[in-house]
């Protein structure tokens, strides 16, 4: 009897082998904008880096015909490629928080890359000449295809053809460069890239729930308010990645990291009095100039290259429990005039391995001050993880 | 020998190791996950107490629990001859459908899991060992997934696609294997990954089987132009490759086995004891969906959640870095499920009958 149901059960087991080929079904229900996190590749890959990461979250596209993709890197969300040429074209798309230092910069700086020397009539020409183009989801953006001031070139010169497209929080660059004539020739299929492409974040201007009231008015930091979780990670960074130990000042209370945060502050007695934060984004984030820059912009300051340098120039030092100097800019020296309830903020910024580690405290000029000597013990007691 | 075998001090020296064993086994499952307390307390024939110290694993224990019980019954047949002893005669062969069963579940069930973070759901569960290739067209919520074995992969392989749009050669496969994105790899081909991998390497086979990860190069075919298509296990997400003007998705991953309903992770709780990381409890609360029915479920330990032939128990937790949490679920698809009911009750059938024949022959004795 046993050995009968023990061959009946090598039978069923035989059985139940898979067929070679089979078709299923797959349902998927996401959360949000969250992938599963993925397997490492194997630690002795040289690039682990360009893995592909939850990034590609925050806009879906239709690749065009005759196209590759490949992942991100970097601040590159994604490359695109010829098939049939991998070389010929270098197409990718990057996000960046507020205006990413805006166009005639950005435009500037891409003349560079490809050897323009535009005066700044031919940019302001270039700039109110540039075509409008529109997204999947409504959006307009810019075209600025430099093969058109690039008349007198060779066909085998250096070119670009990119579209800008800001959103509230975020802009958003479509860049395809190559030659002259691989751009010319890519550029249909470059804007139906562009037209096709669907951002999966909060639209502009709409109470949408992705963006969160932000005490800091619309002009605040772009990385304060926004709910990253449903941009599916905007800027290059590890969000929320506890690199950092930190003892929380007395007096202040600590909550758990959320979106880009590692962790936030407030004080005790007054929740509402300050928000205090700390952050890490990848590389230089921008550097220290342009984030100065777009902060005194946000407090109403004049954002002048001057009041940068003068900004730089107060910089204080804070020597953290495990070495790193840190740099505190006090906004407040530069609020004398300004009321007490006037919005007013204290940062601080220093690298940490690959990253740029941000802490910062808004509130009242009032709140802020009051609250600086606890700001300076806990930049005192950030130290990394070992 | 036989007599040896069938005392019955082993039986009884056999029940309190299971007994332990199942106590030990159910206590360890909080700090080492389901999977490897299974592996370590019921699926080994040893394992190590305290390091060092040599403990029957269920396995062995259950095999001479099972020749004990075959010795015994043929030391004793001749008393299953008489009809007073007809209710022993079916206890025992309910113990060895218990057996039966035992052996059945461990070698013919099938074991997967499900990975989930709080609003996530899906139709298939992943399993552990087993890989295969699948490809389908255009992405969406639901998709066509077309699944092959990798078992049979071997370079020069034509794997026999149902789309003749293009076509797909093994040309490398490597049952473990490592990934690199070296740029300056030389190749007569244009290379499609979607993760920058240009070259795989082949490494020795893990004797632990879920750490390895297969990787292959294959020969992609489409409109008279050759392509090489390099899949690795440990990518997240599949190699697009537009074909006549459709795209088409390619991935290499664990064998998914689709399920008779959709499980949706609503809510998911773990509880720690205060002052530490270890896990008091957890437990997930999910959505099971089959056909236009929705109902609720928490699952937790020991209260696993039934379907047909599937369980689903709670298995382990994790969370990624940005702090999110995932609960991992263990699918055990059985169609030997009933079989311990269906011993238990002819165990019981049997006691009933064994208690109501002495009582009977008892009283005709007075």
């Amino acid at each position: 009897m046993v050995w009968i149901l023990c061959i009946f059960t090598l039978f069923l087991s035989s059985c139940q082998q898979k067929p070679q080929e089979s078709h299923y079904k797959e349902v998927i229900i996401d959360a949000g904008q969250v992938n599963a996190p993925s397997a490492p590749v194997a630690t002795s890959m040289p690039a682990a880096g360009s893995m592909p990461s939850d990034q590609n979250n925050m806009f879906s596209w239709d690749l065009p015909q005759g196209w590759q993709q490949l992942p991100g890197d970097g601040m590159r969300l994604v490359t695109f490629h010829l098939l049939s040429d991998p070389k010929a074209i270098d197409c990718s798309i990057v996000a960046l928080g507020g205006m990413a230092g805006g166009l005639e910069a950005n435009l500037r700086r891409w003349m560079g890359q490809i050897g323009i020397q535009a005066t700044d009539n031919e940019l302001n020409t270039l700039m109110s000449s540039a075509p409008s183009t529109t997204i999947k989801s409504g959006q307009e953006g810019k075209v600025f295809d430099f093969t058109s001031v690039q008349s007198n070139a060779k066909p085998s010169d250096k070119s670009m053809i990119a579209v800008i497209v800001s959103f509230n929080e975020a802009t958003m660059f479509v860049k395809m460069s190559g030659t002259v004539d691989t751009v010319k020739s890519n550029k249909a299929d470059f804007l139906k890239l562009v037209n096709s492409i669907e951002p999966h974040m909060a639209p502009a201007d709409t109470s949408s729930p992705a963006v969160t009231a932000n005490p800091m008015g619309p002009n605040a930091d772009p990385h304060a308010g926004l709910d990253m979780s449903a941009m599916g990670g905007l800027i290059d960074a590890p969000t929320s990645q506890n690199i950092l130990t930190w003892a929380a000042p007395e007096g202040w209370t600590e909550e758990a990291g959320k979106h880009m945060r590692m962790v936030s502050f407030h004080e005790m007695a007054d929740p509402k009095a300050i928000d205090c934060y700390i952050i890490a984004l990848a590389g230089p984030a921008g550097g220290i100039e342009a984030n100065l820059e777009r902060w005194l912009g946000q407090l109403g300051l004049q954002s002048t290259a001057d009041m940068v340098n003068q900004l730089s120039a107060s910089a204080k030092s804070v020597t953290s429990k495990d070495g790193l100097e840190i740099k505190v800019y006090d906004f407040t020296s530069f609020q004398t005039q300004g009321n007490p309830t006037d919005n007013s903020m204290i940062a601080a910024m220093v690298p940490v391995d690959n990253t740029t580690v941000f802490v910062k405290m808004t509130g009242s000029i009032a709140s802020v001050k009051q609250n600086k000597d606890n700001f300076l013990k806990l930049l005192g007691s950030i130290a990394r993880k070992s | 020998m036989i007599k040896f075998l069938s005392s019955a001090k082993i039986s009884v020296v056999c029940l309190f190791l299971l007994f332990i064993l199942t106590f030990w086994g159910t206590i360890a499952q909080v700090q080492q996950g389901l999977y490897a307390a299974q592996d370590r307390f019921f699926n080994s024939f040893f394992f190590l107490a305290a390091g060092f110290i040599p403990f029957p694993g269920a396995q062995l224990v259950l095999w001479v629990f099972f020749v004990n019980l075959i010795c015994s019954i043929i030391m004793t047949y001749k008393k299953y001859t008489q009809w007073e002893n007809a209710g022993l005669l079916i206890i025992h062969f309910g113990l060895i459908i218990y057996f039966v069963a035992a052996f059945m579940i461990f070698h013919v069930s099938q074991e997967s899991y499900v990975h989930l973070a709080e609003g996530q759901g899906t139709n298939v569960s992943t399993s552990y060992q087993a890989w295969e290739l699948d490809y389908w067209k255009g992405d969406g919520k639901e998709r066509r997934v077309s699944a092959f074995d990798t078992k049979n992969f071997k370079p020069g392989f034509l794997v026999p696609l149902d789309d003749k749009t293009f076509s797909l050669t093994v040309n490398k496969f490597y049952l473990n294997s490592d990934a690199f994105a070296d740029p300056s790899v030389k190749s007569d081909t244009i290379l499609l990954n979607i993760s920058g991998i240009t070259l795989l390497r082949d490494k020795p086979i893990d004797k632990e089987k879920e750490q390895n990860i297969e990787g292959g190069v294959f020969d992609l075919k489409f409109d008279n132009k050759d392509y090489s298509l390099i899949l690795y296990g440990a990518e997240a997400q599949p190699t697009l490759v537009p074909i006549d003007g459709n795209n088409y998705y390619f991935i290499l991953r664990h064998q998914r086995f689709p399920l008779p309903f959709t499980i949706k992770l609503d809510h998911f709780k773990a509880e720690f004891h205060p002052g530490t990381e270890m896990a008091k409890s957890y437990e997930s609360l999910v959505t099971i969906t089959t056909g236009t029915l929705e109902r609720q479920v928490r699952i937790y330990m020991n209260n696993p959640l039934r379907y047909k032939d599937y369980t689903v128990y709670q298995a382990s937790y994790d969370s990624d870095s940005t702090g999110r949490q995932y609960s991992t679920l263990a699918v055990v698809k059985n169609f030997a499920r009933v079989m311990p009911y269906i011993a238990c009750f002819v165990v019981f059938f049997g006691l009933a009958l064994h208690f109501l024949i002495q009582a009977f022959l008892s009283k005709a004795r007075v």
